[in-house]
Order: C-alpha cells, then sequence, then structure tokens
C-alpha cells in the first residue's frame, strides 16, 4: 500500500487533533486536552476517484503551542501533505496559518508537498453566524493566490471532514504517479519519500554527522 | 532472621510539645499519645546490609531551618525582631484558616476536613501553593483566585526579601499559638522563581518543601532550567503566564490536587509504586524489553534508546529497561507517570506520542524525548466488567467535580526515552516489537489483573491491621494493600482467591467481581475519596512522629506507635462523634520503613509489633513479586 | 501567544517622603475596582485593572516603597523586574525636585533593567492644587529636568483635586505595558540542546 505522511500545523486550540480524529475515529471529545509535543497516527483512504487504489496516511498531529515551533521542521520535513487549520471564529489563527504557509513554501517547496487550508469550527457559525470572525470568501481568495487547497469544515459535527482526506489523497496520490512516471523515463530508480526510516540530521551523538 | 521484639525496646509514652493535629485547634478532644520515637535495638543489624540503591532518594539537600516566630524562646538578634513581628502580624492577618467538619468511615476522623454539599471541595484555607517570579509578577496559584494572589505578592516577595538579605538559611514561617501550630509557610527560593506553600495540616515543613520542589520540577520538565533561566535573564519583568500554556495550568491544578486532597504516598515517601506481580511474569516483561534492544538493528545503533518502563495506571511500575550503570530519578518518574496518567486519559490505543520531556533530576538543561503508547488488550469488552482501580475511581470523581467528560484511563502504558529528537521512528518499531510480544503472551491481561486486584490484607498473617504501607529503601518502591475493599463494600470474603497471592494464580479469574462503582451511588464516590483522604492524613501524622522537621529519623531505626483516643470526652464533641481509639505504628530501618493503621479500638501493642514483624517478613520473603529488582539492564 | 493571560504591570513608584505618594495612588484607586494590600512593611502595593486605548487590559501592580526607610536593605530588592517607576515630587519642595534624578539613578543602579537609556519613567509634579505662592518648582524648570533626563513624560499632579491623576497612571500603565512586551515574542529554538549520553561501553571511537 502506498503511504504518505500529512503533517497538522495551525495555532493552539485551532482543532487539529479534533480534525484528526475525526477522520481516524469518527468520533469527536469537546473536552480534548490540548497535544503537546505531537501524535502520530495512521489510517487509510479508499480513493473515490482511482478505483481500486488504497492509500495510507501516516499523520503527525502537532502541538499548535508557540513553544513547541522549533520542533515543527522535524515533522513537515519529509511530509507530502499538509493539513494547515485556522478557527473561523478567531481571525489571528489565520493569520498563523499563513504564516506556516510561508515557512512550509520557504523550507520545503510547494512542488513536494499539497497543502490544505481549512478553516475549522463550522458547527459555531451555523448556531450563530455573528461569531464567525474570518469570512469564507477572504480565505479562499488567500488560498486561491496561494495555490493551496481550501475547504470549511467541522471537526464537531464531521461536515467536510472526510473530503479533506479524499482531495488529499487524490492530490498526493496523482503527483506520486506522475512523478513516477516523469522518473521512469529519466531515473528508474527513485523513489517518493515513502520510506519511514527519516535520515538522520542534526544528531549529536552520532559520530558521523 | 528478625530478632525478636520485646515490648521493652518501645519507650514510654510521653507527650510531645511538637505540633499537635490541626484538628485539635477548636475542640483539642484527643489525647496525643505519641511516643518519642526511640529505639534501643539497632533492627538494622539483623539484616544483611542492602546493595547500592537502584533509585537515588529524592530527598531536595535544601536544609530547613524550624523558626517560631511566634515563640519568646526564638534566639534572633532583637534589631529584626519588630519586623519578624510585623511578618508574622501580616501573615496571621490573611485569615486562612479553616472552618471544617469531619467524615468517617471505618476508622475514625481525627483529623477535620470538610464535606461540604457531599462533595470534596478544595478548602483555600487550609492549603495554599503560589509560584511567583522573583520580581513578584504571579505565575500561579492553586486555588487560581487571581486577586488573593496578586495581594499576596508583596508580602511574600517581602518575606523572600528579608530571607534573602539576612542570608538566613531558614525559610519557613509557623504560626503558632502555645504549643499548637496553627500554619505553616514555606518558601523555596529558585531565582528567577519562588514557590511558596500553606498548610494547617500536619505535614512537616520538610513535606512542604518536597511539594514545592515537585512542583518547581514539574516547571523545570516542562520548559528546562536553561530555557527558564533564559527568559527572565533577559528580562526580569518576564511575565511567564505568557509561556506557559493552558495544558500547565491544568497539570499543575492537578498535581497541587493530587497533592492536597488525593491519597498520593508517592511525594509523602520518595518513592515509586509497583505494580505486584508474579516473578516469571516480571522477568517475562524484562525479557521481552531486553530481547527488542538487543535486536542486532538496534543494537548496531547503541545509543538510540535511553530507558524503557511498562506502568501500570496509577504509576505503578511493573518493568524497567536501564543501561548498565544508570538510572532515573523517583521525581522525574513520578513527574512521567502523572503527566501520562492525567494528561492522556483520552489518548487512542493506536495513538503514539512523541514528546519532549526534561527529567529535573536527570539532567536539567535538556530534553529527552518520549516515546508514549497506551497498552489496550485486546478484548475491550470484558475491560468494563472490571473494579478500576481506586486512583481510577479517584479520578473519575475529580472528572465529576470539575465536570469535565474524561474518560479515565485504566490501561498500563509503555514509554521509550531517546535524547534524541529524530529517533521517533527508530522507537516505534523498538514499541511495536514489544507490544506485539505483550499480547502473544498474553501479559497485557496479567497486568490488567494485577493493577485491579493487587494484594489485600487476608494475603498477610498481620491480625488487627487496617492498612499499611511498607518502602523497601533498596528498591525506592513501596506496595500497600489494595484500597477498593476496605470496608467500603461488601466485599466477599473470597477477595483473597483472586489475589495474586492466592494459591492458584494462574489466569486469576476476574469474571465474577462485583461492580460497586457502577452500581454504587456518586455517594459512594464521594465516600472513597474522603476515605482516602483521611488514610493520606494518617499516613503523614505517623510518618511525621517518626521524623523531625526536617524528614530525618529520630535514629537510625526507629519503631514509634502513635495513639489517637478520645478518653472522657464527650461524643458530641467530636467529629462525627465517633469514638476514638487508634494505634497507628512507624517502623523505620536502614532497609526498609512500614507504616501501618491498627483496626478502631485495638490496644495489643504485643499482637501489633507480631504483625508488623509479619508483614516485614511476608515483603522480604515475596520481594520479587513486590519489587522491581534491578530490571531489565542492558 | 498560546496563553490569553491578562497582563501584569509592575510599577514601582520613588520620591522624597511626604511629597504623596500613598495619596496619588489612593486617589487614583478610589473611584474604579481595585484592590490594596497593607505590607506594613517593606512596601504599599496596590492593584488595578487598567484600559489603555479602548480595548488593551492589563492589571497594574504599584509598589510603594513607603516604609523602606525603616527597611532600606528589603527596599531595593523590589525593584527588579519592574515595568515602569513613577518618580514624584512635590511642587512646593524645590529638595523633593531636586532628589528626582538620584531617584532614578537609585532606581537604574538596582534594577537591573537590560537597557536603561530607554526604560519607561514617569516624572509626577504633586500638588498642583495649593495656591500659586506657595509653589517653588516652576513648570518650565520641571519640563526642562524631564527633557534633560531623556524626554521623560510629565504629569503635574494633584492628589487631593484629583487633577491630572487618571491621565498620568493611563501614560504609565502604557509606557509599563510597552515595556514588559518588549521581545515577548523572541523565544529562541529550545529543543536543540540535545543531551549528549554516551553509554557505558560505545566504542570511543568509530570506523568511518
Amino acid at each position: 500500500m502506498l503511504q504518505f505522511k500529512l503533517v497538522l500545523l495551525g495555532d493552539s486550540s485551532v482543532g487539529k487533533s479534533s480534525i484528526v480524529h475525526r477522520f481516524v475515529k469518527d468520533s469527536f471529545d469537546e473536552f480534548r486536552e490540548s497535544t503537546i509535543g505531537a501524535a502520530f497516527l495512521s489510517q487509510t483512504v479508499k480513493l473515490e476517484k482511482h478505483q481500486d487504489v488504497t492509500i495510507k496516511f501516516e499523520i503527525w498531529d502537532t502541538a499548535g503551542q508557540e513553544r513547541y515551533k522549533s520542533l515543527a521542521p522535524m515533522y513537515y520535513r519529509n511530509a507530502n501533505a499538509a493539513l494547515i487549520v485556522y478557527d473561523v471564529t478567531q481571525p489571528g489563527s489565520l493569520v498563523k496559518a499563513q504564516s506556516w504557509v510561508e515557512e512550509l513554501k520557504h523550507k520545503v517547496g510547494d512542488q513536494d508537498l499539497v497543502i490544505c487550508l481549512v478553516g475549522n469550527k463550522l458547527d459555531l457559525c451555523e448556531a450563530d453566524s455573528s461569531v464567525r470572525q474570518v469570512e469564507i470568501d477572504d480565505a479562499q481568495t488567500y488560498a486561491q493566490e496561494q495555490h493551496l487547497l481550501f475547504h470549511e469544515v467541522s471537526a464537531k459535527t464531521g461536515a467536510g471532514i472526510a473530503k479533506i482526506f479524499q482531495e488529499m489523497g487524490e492530490k498526493v496520490y496523482e503527483r506520486k504517479t506522475a512523478e513516477s512516471a516523469a522518473s521512469a523515463a529519466t531515473q528508474p530508480r527513485k523513489t517518493l519519500n515513502v520510506e519511514l526510516q527519516r535520515p538522520s540530521t542534526n544528531d549529536s551523538t552520532s559520530c558521523c554527522a | 532472621m528478625m530478632q525478636t521484639l520485646r515490648e521493652g525496646y518501645i519507650d514510654n509514652q510521653h507527650p510531645r510539645d511538637k505540633a499537635t493535629p490541626s484538628g485539635a485547634s477548636r475542640f483539642n478532644p484527643f489525647t496525643m499519645g505519641a511516643t518519642q520515637p526511640t529505639t534501643s535495638v539497632n533492627l538494622a543489624s539483623s539484616f544483611s546490609a542492602p546493595p547500592q540503591p537502584f533509585f537515588e532518594d529524592s530527598r531536595p539537600s535544601d536544609s530547613s531551618v524550624y523558626l517560631d516566630l511566634a515563640s519568646e524562646r526564638q534566639s534572633m538578634r532583637t534589631s529584626h525582631r519588630d519586623l519578624e513581628h510585623e511578618l508574622l502580624q501580616s501573615m496571621r492577618s490573611l485569615d486562612l484558616m479553616p472552618k471544617s467538619h469531619a467524615v468517617s468511615n471505618e476508622i475514625p476522623s481525627i483529623f477535620e476536613s470538610v464535606v461540604a454539599g457531599g462533595s470534596m471541595a478544595p478548602l483555600p484555607q487550609e492549603k495554599q501553593f503560589f509560584i511567583l517570579s522573583s520580581a513578584g509578577k504571579p505565575v500561579y496559584s492553586m486555588h487560581g483566585q487571581d486577586e488573593l494572589v496578586m495581594g499576596l505578592m508583596g508580602i511574600v516577595h517581602t518575606v523572600i526579601s528579608y530571607f534573602k538579605v539576612h542570608n538566613t538559611k531558614m525559610h519557613s514561617i509557623v504560626n503558632s499559638c502555645g504549643n499548637h501550630v496553627k500554619q505553616k509557610f514555606v518558601f523555596l527560593d529558585k531565582t528567577p522563581i519562588i514557590l511558596m506553600a500553606m498548610s494547617s495540616r500536619e505535614e512537616s515543613v520538610n513535606d512542604l518543601l518536597q511539594q514545592l520542589d515537585f512542583l518547581y520540577s514539574y516547571l523545570i520538565c516542562t520548559l528546562s532550567r536553561r530555557q527558564l533561566t533564559r527568559l527572565f535573564s533577559k528580562r526580569d519583568n518576564f511575565d511567564l503566564r505568557h509561556f506557559l500554556t493552558n495544558t500547565d495550568f491544568q497539570n499543575l491544578n492537578h498535581i497541587c490536587d493530587s497533592i492536597s486532597n488525593g491519597f498520593n504516598p508517592d511525594f509523602l515517601l520518595g518513592a515509586l509504586r509497583c505494580l505486584t506481580l508474579r516473578k516469571s511474569t516480571r522477568q517475562t516483561l524484562h525479557s521481552i524489553m531486553l530481547a527488542q534492544v538487543q535486536h542486532p538493528d538496534v543494537a548496531a545503533q547503541r545509543n538510540t534508546i535511553l530507558y524503557g518502563l511498562i506502568v501500570a495506571p496509577g504509576g505503578q511500575l511493573c518493568s524497567v529497561l536501564r543501561p548498565r550503570g544508570h538510572t532515573l530519578h523517583t521525581t522525574d518518574l513520578h513527574l512521567l507517570f502523572s503527566l501520562i496518567f492525567n494528561q492522556f486519559q483520552g489518548l487512542q490505543d493506536d495513538q503514539e506520542l512523541w514528546l519532549p520531556i526534561c527529567f529535573p533530576k536527570f539532567n536539567s538543561s535538556g530534553f529527552l524525548h518520549c516515546y508514549i503508547r497506551l497498552l489496550a488488550h485486546e478484548n475491550p469488552q470484558k475491560k468494563s466488567k472490571k473494579t478500576p482501580s481506586p486512583e481510577a475511581l479517584e479520578a473519575s470523581v475529580d472528572a465529576q467535580h470539575e465536570g469535565a467528560h474524561k474518560l479515565v484511563s485504566s490501561k498500563p502504558a509503555l514509554v521509550l526515552i531517546s535524547a534524541q529528537k529524530e529517533s521517533f521512528f527508530a522507537l516505534k518499531k523498538i514499541g511495536q516489537g514489544i507490544v506485539s510480544e505483550l499480547h502473544n503472551k498474553n501479559l497485557l491481561e496479567q497486568i490488567e489483573a494485577a493493577s485491579t486486584l493487587g494484594f489485600t490484607m487476608a494475603d498477610i498473617p498481620a491480625k488487627f491491621v487496617h492498612h499499611f504501607i511498607y518502602k523497601s529503601k533498596k528498591h525506592v518502591q513501596y506496595i500497600m494493600p489494595r484500597l477498593d475493599d476496605l470496608d467500603l463494600y461488601n466485599m466477599s470474603a473470597s477477595d483473597d482467591a483472586r489475589s495474586t497471592f492466592s494459591a492458584n494464580d494462574e489466569n486469576a479469574s476476574v469474571e465474577n467481581d462485583p461492580d460497586p462503582i457502577n452500581n454504587g451511588t456518586s455517594d459512594a464516590k464521594v465516600r472513597q475519596k474522603a476515605y482516602l483522604y483521611k488514610l493520606m492524613r494518617y499516613y503523614t501524622h505517623i510518618r511525621n512522629n517518626a521524623m523531625d522537621e526536617s524528614g530525618s529519623a529520630f535514629n537510625r531505626s526507629t519503631l514509634t506507635f502513635v495513639q489517637w483516643s478520645n478518653d472522657g470526652m464527650r461524643l458530641n464533641d467530636l467529629p462525627q462523634g465517633e469514638e476514638v481509639d487508634t494505634l497507628c505504628l512507624a517502623w523505620l530501618t536502614p532497609n526498609f520503613e512500614l507504616f501501618l493503621i491498627c483496626n478502631n479500638g485495638v490496644s495489643d501493642r504485643n499482637t501489633i509489633l507480631k504483625s508488623a514483624k509479619n508483614i516485614v517478613d511476608w515483603c522480604r520473603k515475596n520481594e520479587d513479586r513486590l519489587f522491581v529488582k534491578n530490571g531489565a539492564v542492558f | 501567544m498560546s496563553s490569553r493571560k491578562k497582563n501584569i504591570l509592575k510599577v514601582i513608584i520613588l520620591g522624597d517622603s511626604g511629597v504623596g505618594k500613598t495619596s496619588l495612588m489612593h486617589r487614583y484607586v478610589s473611584d474604579k475596582f481595585s484592590q490594596q494590600y497593607k505590607a506594613t512593611i517593606g512596601a504599599d502595593f496596590l492593584t488595578k485593572e487598567v484600559t489603555m486605548d479602548g480595548d488593551k487590559v492589563a492589571t497594574m501592580q504599584v509598589w510603594d516603597t513607603a516604609g523602606q526607610e525603616r527597611f532600606q536593605s528589603l527596599g531595593v530588592a523590589f525593584y527588579r523586574g519592574a515595568d515602569c517607576c513613577v518618580l514624584v515630587y512635590d511642587v512646593t519642595n524645590a529638595k523633593s525636585f531636586e532628589n528626582i534624578k538620584s531617584w532614578r539613578d537609585e532606581f537604574l543602579v538596582h534594577a537591573n533593567v537590560s537597557s536603561p537609556d530607554s526604560f519607561p519613567f514617569v516624572i509626577l509634579g504633586n500638588k498642583l492644587d495649593v495656591e500659586e505662592s506657595k509653589k517653588v518648582v516652576s513648570n518650565r524648570a520641571a519640563q526642562d529636568m524631564a527633557k534633560s533626563l531623556g524626554n521623560i513624560p510629565l504629569f503635574l499632579t494633584s492628589a487631593k483635586g484629583s487633577i491630572n491623576v487618571d491621565t498620568a497612571f493611563e501614560e504609565i500603565a502604557r509606557n509599563a505595558l510597552q515595556q514588559s512586551q518588549a521581545d515577548a515574542d523572541a523565544f529562541e529554538d529550545d529543543f536543540n540542546d540535545a543531551i549528549n549520553i554516551q553509554l557505558d561501553g560505545e566504542p570511543s571511537s568509530c570506523n568511518c
């Protein structure tokens, strides 16, 4: 089975873990504790567009707090896909999301990475439209300018969650098949970044670093 | 073999002019029959000398000077008298004294305690923890009353400055009336952080210092000493609250609550609780972990893994994997377990965590990285029928109290620790190997059964003993009989047939377990919590009767009886109107510490001594089952 | 910032005795929510919620080292970690005005501030309510002094007549907030302090 690495980034309390749990367990916990460090999960997706293809996402759900920011490169460095989450009721969280987009484009480059911008907590706006602080058009326009996928979702109700992963799955799969085809012409044995073992860098205890 | 104890070894009772329990302030109904602890025989010589301890003792080395500012006997220089007087006045003016009632179960309540409206509400007047910066900016307050904290900053800062300016080693103020201690204020100066504890309970200055040290260790665990220093070195006016997260405040709340209102001998004893397992089971756990690190792929990268731990709910140690010559400090493990069993309650079984943790006693300037996963056994339906551990029960009462819908984890956890932040996938692979072996050999069921059942008083021929705690100093671990069947539920006498020590403990059946929790009312939970809290205060009191304020035993070996009785008092003067005649024993030697509480009304000291001796014999005989000895060493 | 806790601003109020530091504080807190704690020694201590520029809310801790003549050695310990220092003189007392500079110097010596040149001070000339004939410090002299000490904001106040007190403290709070937030976001990369562990039996050299 093809495996792809996916990383979730975004400000604290925007609902990254809730999105993952809706996707992986189809469950929601109102009182979820904030993540510290990072959590690793995996889930398979059967691609609707490409019948008979099932891919596996290996997901890094990272802590949103500023304090853990310096650990983030470790999680996104070899990622195939990034889900950048903001809270539609918190304008500051979109600013934060945009800085993640910048950082990823700068450090990873979007030719290797499928990025999806996700506005979470849509359920709050449905209950009371006045709590919305980020207009869908503004976020959408930004996403188009930056060539990002874009969705508004609710981890609480589940609305839109499956679609994100379906779409990201298709994109990473299509990129991989395209790249394989391209590299088959030039470099037949090149593999995409799907192996588990990462190169060990920045490792103070290994001698030949 | 142990020398036979004779009654003559025990000194006659002397009234002590040390602190009486705080509960005595208003009623003063109890005759304090505590003996001045002495021993006339070196009990230690009866036992073989222990090898080097596996864990270091966690006692901080800070000296503690007991200063009674109210005392006329104080020998401070007169030039400071008016300042000291005013300091004390200021502290007294805080008016944090308790107004309280009492609860009772089967051992009498001799400590005032509050059960307001049927819930164990924290009592700000009785116990407080504050953390502030050296510049006087608040960082944390146990009861979260920011206004109160802000108002206190001036006085706390003044006291600390006073200690500093006068370069005194003292760091506590005891507010007392005659011989009765009303409150103790203890300060721990860890510039750029200052911590303060206030207690009107029977805790010693040293107990409070240990508690402050643990709170401080939590901050270091999440920040590292190096980072903390760096944050303040740039600016004295740094507001640490902005750097800490909500999770940190929740964890601090939990730690404070656990110290103040829970049954948690970990801090009191400075030791880890160990899960009782059959010798072969524990050996298998060790070998499974060892086999994984000795796998050629892993062994080739020798520095990948540092430590491995399997730990059962409530922080009960099952197995330790460690490099030869290296150990982890008890405080560090308490911090880790506290995170695992408080923070990760909702963790999914197949979710793996990777977190940076600074282990303050291991190395306070950097982070280690922990791979953590919960170990679920394969039949989740069956689990729901089992009796939750007392810790889980306590946590569920908390959860109810806070209105949080937390899932209480009763799953053991696997922790693998590395110094390399990029080694997650290497540790994940080791973890996978360990987990599949645990499944293959059905060990998770055994761990779960052991953590639920433990052993009971019925396993030991110890007449009249209600409950005990035994700490092996060599292993820095302690054990105690399970708590959940202590008279609270009408469990049948067949309990012992299901414990680890039953004659046929192979696959001990848990199918017929009564389910007192789901059938019980929330009232039962509150009673359980109140009971555990009371038990904790008994143990604190017993222990402090055998030790001085700085936490050292009066003698190398000490055997102390403590007795509470209400002779000649009218029943309605007593909390809960109970007859009180309770005998407790503290027995400290270089090899072990034993604390036991007798059933109410027992006064036959010879029998109790015999029971104590039986307990010690039993613990020594079953050492392999009760303690993690060397662990798996690679 | 991940934590939404309100800012706490530590403000030290200094000046000769009798210039009205305590009355200024009392005037300031009298009509709005506030809390005061009389420590009896060392420092009087007051906290007050302040709102600046309409939306910025902070809690101001004002430390009045009233008792410090008696406990000189404790007094200076309070200076550390201040976000703003308020220097008060009495417009009817020339000596108290001349001492402003030495109070400032004393503060800087003991407060251990990272950049003394930019540390926020505010000068208050108090007792503005007295009749003109009793005023011995001219506005001009005060302005010159404030300018020479590095363009320190100057307010002429009256605790008794409630003149300019709120305005002055709002300026104090604003300056303090600026100081407290300086570099607040400049957290360094903190997980790269790898602990170098060499296990026993580790080969001391490698063959590469």
